[in-house]
């Protein structure tokens, strides 16, 4: 991890996510999702009243966070993920993940609590948001990795999270 | 109808509890790892235990499953079919609004799961809307707090969604 994903302001890597009718189904159904929505195109169009089968959020919140510690590293733990989805995530499209690191708060001498704003888009236009809390350690000691912070240190985490 | 029409039920549950539920299986790996596959998230936590003890002494679930624990199979020899997110189904039904979907989610993550785990859930409506006209079809807003607890009764996460539901 370089010091440079760690300053407020910057801006992390691009990435795009394919969507398939099969990436869909995949995730709905290993999340054991089983509404309609997530795995039956007729249903969906027809019933639901949608485009197209949608992908479900359990699916959107992995992607995100997998968005999150792929940049940050395998010891990077996700305190809270909040997002807010503004239009149907349907097969056939590129999904891409903008981030930029909105803050950054000292949880201890060694580890930070980063916030980053993610922006999700199809065609370029804004189609889910999402704003991560998660924490780092910024030492190469691995007893500093935020997996190491006792109940009470990571609950204090969370009071950060709101500021 | 406004929120002053919506139906007694409806009222009577507004800030309270309603369902509580449990997990109808302890924790799997696999069954974590095979959604890391559907989302090609090969984190090393999820998968690889000997990486794995330096940090949380054994693979961890993905957090994103968190609710997902309390999600039965489609079909089981001996148990009744149940949806998942109870809550939501019977308010839409008192609605009689029958189609919904997630349009936020906020959703924090306390203690790992680790394999073995037993997660239970405690499901609370927090708020409805007044009546709303939508791109998809008249409907209202509502709001679900979910508490989740392993088996030693400590909080494993809390999430709060929030729903539209609908109709054509």
């Amino acid at each position: 991890m370089t010091a440079d994903i760690l300053q407020p302001l910057t801006k992390l890597k691009v990435i795009t996510q394919n969507i398939t009718i099969k990436s869909i189904q995949n995730g709905a159904i290993s999340s054991r999702d089983w509404a309609p929505l997530h795995s039956n195109q007729t249903w969906a169009i027809n019933k639901g009243n949608l485009p197209n089968i949608i992908m479900n959020n359990y699916t959107l919140n992995g992607l995100i966070i997998k968005y999150v510690t792929d940049i940050y590293g395998h010891a990077s733990r996700v305190a809270k993920v909040s997002f807010k989805i503004m239009k149907p995530i349907c097969p056939e499209t590129s999904l891409e993940f903008h981030g930029h690191v909105a803050q950054k708060q000292k949880i201890d001498t060694s580890r930070s609590l980063l916030c980053i704003d993610l922006l999700m888009q199809v065609n370029e236009k804004p189609t889910a948001s999402a704003k991560i809390y998660l924490a780092v350690n910024e030492t190469s000691n691995v007893e500093d990795s935020p997996w190491n912070l006792n109940s009470s240190e990571w609950a204090a985490c969370f009071k950060l999270c709101s500021n | 109808m406004e929120n002053s029409s919506l139906p007694p039920q409806i009222k009577d549950w507004i800030g309270k509890t309603v369902v509580k539920d449990s997990s109808p299986f302890i924790v799997q790996s696999v069954l974590w790892q095979n959604f890391c596959s559907a989302i090609e998230d090969g984190n090393s936590l999820y998968w690889d235990a000997e990486v794995a003890k330096n940090h949380t002494n054994q693979i961890v679930a993905h957090p994103a499953l968190l609710p997902s624990w309390l999600h039965d199979f489609e079909w089981h020899p001996n148990r009744d079919k149940k949806m998942p997110m109870q809550l939501h189904f019977l308010i839409k039904e008192a609605l009689e609004l029958p189609l919904g979907i997630v349009t936020e989610v906020d959703i924090e993550f306390y203690e790992p799961i680790y394999d073995g785990d037993h997660i239970s859930a405690e499901q609370k409506l927090l708020s409805v809307s007044e009546e709303v006209d939508t791109s998809l079809g008249k409907g209202r807003y509502w709001s679900i707090e979910v508490i989740f607890k392993n088996q030693t009764e400590n909080i494993v996460g809390k999430q709060n969604m929030h729903f539209l539901g609908y109709k054509k």
